[in-house]
Order: C-alpha cells, then structure tokens, then sequence
C-alpha cells in the first residue's frame, strides 16, 4: 500500500486553492464593475466627436485603439460603451434570477395545476430558439436598450425557475419542513426562512454562470441593430459598424469584440470559480 | 501447507491519510469458523475490512503490522495481485443492500459478468441448487429478476449468492444485516450460519448488533475507538465480559427481562486510536487512577479469553 | 367520571393514487390512546407506521375515518390546528432541523410560534437541554456539528419545550448505537416519570418497545394485527405475525 500522508491535507489545500482563486477572480470583477461605472467620466477623448480628417486612424498616442469610421476614438467608446454593456448585464440577470427565483420555488413547494401551468409555458417557450424569439421582439418592440433586455429576458428566467423548482422539490421532502408544519406557521413563511436560505446557494451559482451568455446575447442583438441606437456606445452595436470597414481599419471590429471577449471569459471563470467552491463546500 | 489459520490479523494499525483509526488489534480466523466483529460506530470495524480488501480507492493506510491469509502476507499486494484474490479468494457481502447490482439489469447478466472476471463459469444450475440449499424463496425464478423489483433482503441474498459462488476461502460481510428488516435479517443470519455449517466456510462478520453476533459467531471481538477490548469465545464472552466496556455495552441492549437498559453517556474519543492508555477511561464505572499510568495491552485473562482490562469484574 | 381517552382514532384508512394506481397504505385503524400512556407501534419497513403518525398530526389529510382528541373529532384540520396537542420527533434528526440555523434559533422559533409567552424562551431552552442531559453550549451549534445521538435528544427537547399534550417518534433510536438509544429511552422515562408525559413510540425493534411502553401494537401492511401490554404480547403472543417477529428478535444468547 502506498503511503501517502498527505492525503487528508491535499483535500484542504485543494480547497485553499480554490478559495484562493475565487478571491482573486472576485477582486478583478470587482474592479472591472468599479472602473465601468466611472469610466464614461474618464475617457481620454469625446467618444461622441466625429472628425472627418482622422477617419479609421490605426492605434496611437492619441487615439489608443485608433478611430472609427467617422473618426471617433475607439478606446473612448468602449469604454462610454462598458457601463452600457456590463451594467445592463447585470440588471438582466438580476432581475431574471428574482423572477424565476420566485416562481419556480412557488412552483416546486406547491405543484399542483400551477406548477403544471407554468411548467409548460416554459416548455414552449424553451422550444423556440431564444436568439430568434428575442429578435423578433425586439422587433415589435423596437429597437432599444430596454427593449432588447426585455426581449431577452422573455425566456431568460426559465432556466432559473427550473432549478428553483427542483430544489425546491428536494427541501420540501426534508423533515425539517414538517416540523415548521408543525409549529403552525404560514406557508410563506416556511418559504421565506426555510426554504430559500436553502436553495440561494446554488441559485447563485446559476446567476453567475449566465452572465456570460447573456453579456453574448445582448451584444448579439445589439449586432444586428436592435440593441441601443447610434450615436449611443455598446461593444455589440460598435462590432456591427466597424464591420463595413474591416479590411481598412480592423482595429474598429478586433478592439470591441475582444473586449466582450475577455469580459465574457472573466465572467465565465468567475461562475466556474464560485461553483466548484459551493460545491466542494457541500 | 496446512495452516492453522485462515486469517490472521497480527498488530494491525490502520490510518486514513495522517489520521489513525484502529491500532495494535490482533486476532486470527480458523478454516470453519465465524468470527464477528462487534463495536459502535467510530470502533473502526469497517476500516478493519477495508484494510483487508486493501482496494487503493477505499484509501486505507496499513501504518503498521500485517494481514496474513492462508499462509500468505497481503498488506502491501500490488493491484493486479490483489485482484486476482479478491473474489476468488475473498468475498465481500456490503452493508448497502442495492449496492452491489445495477438495479435495472437481471441477476443472471450480472452473475455472469463477474463470475467470468474471476475465469469462474456461470452455471445456472449450480446457482439454482446453491439458493435452494440456503432457503430463498422461488429459487428457479430469481435470476431472471431485476433488483429493483426485490426487497433488500432478497437482494442481500443475492449478493451473498454471487460472492458464494466465486468459492472464496474467506467471506467478509460489513454489516451486511444493519439495514434489513428483523424478518429478512434473521433469515440471512441463518443462511450464513448455513455456509458455515454445510459447506464449512470462514466469515469475518462485522456488526454493532451483538444479538447477531451471539446467534451465529464462534469468536467474538468487541471493539472500543479504534482498539481490541476484547476477544474470545462468543458464548463465554457473552455470559461473563471481562472489559467494563462490553459490559456497559450489554447493559445497553434490551433483555428478555423487559428491564429499561442501562444507557452509557458521552461518546467514544475521535482519537481514540493515538491514547497510550486505555480510551474508554472517560466514560468507565470502574476507572481508577492507575488506569491512566497503563498502556494498553490485550492479555488473555482467562484461557481463549482476551481483554485489556479486567476492572471492577465481579468473582463468580 | 370517566375520562375520554386523549386520542382516539376511527377507522382511520389512507391510500395514495387513483383507479389502477391506487395503493391502500393504512386500513381500519382503530387505536385509542390515555393521558401518561405509551403506545408502542412496531411493524417492518412498508407497514404504514410512520404514515399514520403523519396523520395523526394531519400533515398528511386522512383519506377515511376519523380522529379524536380529548373527544372531540379533529379530522381533515391543518398542522396549524393541531400542533399545540402534538409534536413529531423525525428518525433523521439531523435533516428535521434547518440546517441554516443552530439549534436555539431554530427552538427559539418554535416557541415563539406555538407559545404564547416567549418571555424566558432562553431559559425553557437551556432547562429543557439539561433534563436531555446535555450541555447547553451544544444549542449554539449547527445540526451538522453534533452527534447522532445528540442531535436526536436536541430533537426530542426541542418536540418537549412547547408543552405539547403528546410527542410521537417516529423511529427515533433506529438510526443510534446502542449506548446511544439506552441513553434517550432512559430520559424519555424520567419525563414520563416527572411530567406523565403521553407518547406513541414508532419502532422496528420489538425488545426496546417491550423495555418501555405501556402497550404495543403490531402493525403489518396497513393494519393493526394485534395489541395488548409487554407481556401479553412477549409471553403470549396471538397472531401468526406477532409470534414471527417475535422470533426475529435476536436477543444476546
């Protein structure tokens, strides 16, 4: 037999690790949420002055990642455009993860007709391809920020509902919620103390997770027009423009579309992070 | 070569990673012989069985002392060794009653399958007598059923079944009665005692239930924290314990007499394994002050009859 | 004056589904229960036992017949109604509390919920702790952080600090050692010692009944076979099923 007396501590410093790594990916999010919110007040140049004598500059001192083709700074636009992008991101997350939080626990302690109802509704709106059902929204809609979080948002909150659901399913067997049965209390109330404190761990796991996809979908729909109006900044509607001019001045679509890029993946790692931690934890 | 035991334990120290779970504990198994291990939870009777099917995944760490069956040194088998005895030589019967099938494949698939890893051939006909001479019920119809269909009992048997059939020398059975009901776990004690019986096997039983214990065991161990407190003859052992342990341990156990038993406070030292002396002296009616100047040390008080410590035990 | 029997239960039937689905789980229950009495109610695994505890505190609804209390019907009422007369005391200890919670919050919720005066509820917690022979630390901890055997008697004075007029266990010594077990049935007869306190004790094991209740009732599938007192039953068992399960029982030879 091997002896290996490690083994105990590789456990701990595994988990050390771990810790250490989402500490760090926390910081840098954080950071990066600091610096977006104020970065509008802190570009170097207008993002909205166009200036037809440095039309699609490539990079220098001046113009850090080159200008556009109307001769905006680039640099300044991503990062008028970073608060628009990041922050609407956030709020579409948010507010999905309140709404399908909220009715997939209503959904999974109570089943019933209820839970079928909603159950499928999902189930129709899942098998429609989302990107196509948000176009097509914010197609009547019409094109805007707001409209585009909307139309996203449409089915975003299922994926929360579902999972909502399941644990909502699994903690009501426990017998901890018969005995609150037991002391006479209102539904709600279980609800409120005992059952969602118990779910809200993986929930957030889940909300972290889908901040990349949805940062993708907005920038997608943004891309194809529907998303904020010009002259407005948005990384999605800046790679749409730089598009027509891509041989002459790819600086215009590479600078944007990394930048949703590496935003994306930190959100991404920062989701996975925070995962393999709750679930190590438990 | 004839040995004279089957299976010997000899100063056996067994740890997860830094962390000692059972020390020093000696005993051996004689060809024909059942042998139960008895003790609460935390005695460190499961990593006993654990360190004798020595499998890497089960982690277990032999800090000291060896396990010798039928002649042969098995502490320290390399994998492809250890394979080959397991189940051929050794069979294991778990305590987790649907652990042992996939539930949704039929016996006889199963049987096959690991009857032909140990190059042992599946015949139906000798299953069908081996389950007819242990008494399960409609013995011609089990293998063509599905284990999610049986209750645990039935499965139980079953698995009893198929490590019977591989022919091992040594059966080990971890709890194998703990989560069946008081009708089907009668009925595998019988079987087993069965085995012993007609066929004259070896089983290590290990257990917390010392009813079971006394129904079918030859020998008996108690253990107490990681350590031996005692051993020897089931019957002896049972009627007149040396140790105050097992005899706190018997008060405990409903009787016949219908009396409310008498209940044992506080609960055993997680690092009962690393005290020099004897762990049970928190706990102990008869404890005095030498008992922490002691070392442990198992003598054989009485012929056959082991114990490390013979306090307070009444003259008859 | 003759006394109603604190619990009475009517032909108390439950199944669950429908048509070819249907599963008759509790049939013709009939049992009452006095005031001070322990009832042991002892049957394998699928009988029904833990079911009909679950409709005697109405967390499940009763699909026939009729319950009393004190002789008065409560059939077909909410946990809400009922839970100033009973408590449940759950076999898995450890999963019956909020595993967010330590153990005061969770009897301090208790009380607040079921009593009317929550003015010392620290105090009826810390006494109620040590008559389980406890340390009262061990209520600052998390579910989690102790053992089974303590987690269980946590369980118990938490089912006891409200005063209900009778607590029903459900299976609450299967899952201990024996040590452990010894320890609650001996707490659990100081209380009905000292307070007369009226129990249904639900079990597998026929030799710790016998130690302990007043009478037993052996229950297979759904139905009560036989029921008389320790000895009635031990000595001279009168059903088929009794006198199987009584050669079950492996007592230490």
């Amino acid at each position: 037999m091997k002896t290996d007396k490690k083994l105990m501590s590789k456990k701990q410093l595994k988990k050390a690790a771990l810790q250490r790594k989402t500490m760090i990916l926390s910081l840098i999010v954080a950071v990066l949420l600091v610096l977006s919110f104020f970065a509008p007040y802190m570009t170097p140049n207008d993002p909205y002055k166009t200036n037809a004598l440095m039309m699609k500059q490539a990079p220098s001192a001046q113009f850090w990642f080159g200008t556009d083709g109307y001769g905006r700074c680039i640099f300044s636009r991503i990062m008028a455009g970073a608060r628009t992008s990041i922050f609407a991101t956030l709020a579409l997350v948010i507010i999905s993860f309140f709404i399908g939080t909220s009715i997939g626990i209503i959904c999974g302690y109570y089943g019933g007709m209820l839970d079928n109802i909603i159950m499928r509704i999902t189930d129709l709106l899942l098998s429609l391809p989302q990107l196509v059902l948000a176009i097509a929204i914010a197609g009547i809609l019409g094109g805007s920020l707001i409209n585009t979080m909307i139309a996203i948002g449409f089915t975003s909150w299922t994926s929360y509902a579902r999972l909502a659901r399941s644990h909502a399913m699994r903690i009501k067997q426990l017998p901890y919620i018969n005995s609150c049965r037991m002391t006479g209390c209102s539904d709600l109330h279980i609800l409120i103390h005992h059952v969602l404190p118990n779910l809200l761990g993986p929930m957030l796991v889940n909300a972290t997770l889908e901040i990349g996809s949805t940062m993708l979908s907005i920038a997608g729909l943004s891309f194809l027009g529907l998303g904020v109006a010009p002259p407005a900044a948005e990384w999605g509607s800046m790679v749409s423009e730089g598009r027509a001019i891509l041989q002459l001045a790819p600086w215009a679509v590479f600078a944007p579309a990394l930048c949703i890029l590496f935003t994306v993946m930190l959100f991404n790692l920062f989701g996975e992070s925070v995962c393999d931690l709750v679930n190590m934890t438990e | 070569m004839e040995n004279k035991y089957l299976l010997e334990i000899n100063h056996l120290s067994v740890s997860y990673g830094t962390h000692r779970i059972i020390r020093d504990v000696s005993f051996a198994l004689k060809p024909g012989e059942i042998v139960c291990i008895a003790g609460e939870s935390g005695c460190g009777k499961s990593t006993l069985i654990k360190a004798i099917l020595g499998i890497k995944q089960l982690q277990t760490n032999v800090v000291e002392g060896n396990i010798v069956l039928d002649g042969r040194d098995i502490t320290n088998l390399g994998v492809e060794e250890r394979r080959q005895i397991l189940g051929t030589q050794i069979g294991y019967v778990p305590q987790n009653t649907r652990g042992s099938f996939n539930n949704i494949r039929t016996y006889d698939v199963q049987y096959k399958e690991s009857l032909r890893a140990h190059n042992v051939p599946f015949e139906r006909e000798k299953a069908i007598q081996l389950f007819n001479r242990l008494n399960f019920p409609d013995s011609d119809t089990l293998l063509e059923q599905q284990p999610w269909e049986m209750s645990g009992g039935m499965n139980q048997r079953m698995a009893i079944g198929l490590a019977v059939l591989q022919g091992p020398k040594l059966m080990l059975c971890d709890e194998a009665t703990s989560v069946l009901d008081v009708t089907s776990q009668k009925e595998v004690i019988e079987e087993l005692a069965k085995l012993r019986d007609e066929l004259g096997w070896s089983i290590l039983f290990i257990t917390h239930n010392l009813g079971v214990a006394s129904h079918i065991a030859d020998k008996l161990g108690v253990m107490y924290a990681g350590r031996m407190v005692e051993y020897g003859n089931t019957h002896e052992l049972l009627q007149d314990p040396i140790h105050p342990y097992t005899r706190a341990l018997l008060s405990a156990i409903p009787g016949k007499d219908r009396k409310l038993p008498v209940g044992l406070e506080g609960r055993p030292p997680l690092d009962g394994a690393e005290w020099e002396y004897c762990n049970f002296t928190p706990r102990c009616a008869y404890c005095t002050a030498a008992c922490k100047e002691k070392t442990y040390e198992l003598k054989e008080v009485e012929p056959g009859h082991f114990a490390s410590c013979a306090e307070g035990r009444t003259a008859v | 004056m003759s006394e109603a029997p604190l619990l009475e239960l009517k032909n108390v039937a439950k199944s669950y589904g429908k048509g070819r689905y249907k599963k008759d789980v509790l049939k013709d229950i009939n049992l009452t229960l006095n005031e001070g009495e322990v009832l042991g109610i002892i049957g394998e695994s699928g009988c029904g036992k833990s079911v009909l505890l679950n409709l005697i505190a109405c967390l499940e609804p009763v699909s026939g017949g009729h319950l009393f209390f004190k002789g008065e019907e409560y059939t077909g009422k909410k946990p809400k109604d009922v839970c100033q007369w009973f408590q449940v005391i759950f076999q898995d200890s450890e999963a019956a509390f909020d595993p967010k919670m330590t153990i005061r919050k969770s009897m301090r919720e208790n009380l607040s919920l079921l009593s009317k005066d929550v003015s010392n509820s620290d105090k009826k917690i810390d006494d109620m702790v040590a008559i389980m022979g406890l340390d009262t630390s061990l209520a600052e901890r998390y579910p989690r952080q102790l053992s089974g055997g303590q987690v269980q008697r946590m369980s118990i004075a938490r089912g006891l600090v409200t005063e209900p007029n009778m607590i029903l266990c459900d299976e609450i010594t299967s899952a201990l050692d024996v040590s452990a077990q010894a320890m609650i049935l001996q707490y659990l007869n100081n209380l009905r010692e000292a307070r007369g306190l009226t129990m249904i004790f639900v079990s597998h094991d026929m030799a710790v009944c016998s130690t302990f209740c007043d009478r037993m009732a052996i229950m297979k599938d759904g139905e009560i076979v036989e029921i008389g007192t320790p000895e009635q039953i031990m000595d001279h068992p009168q059903h088929e099923y009794t006198k199987l399960l009584l050669e079950a029982v492996l007592y230490v030879k």
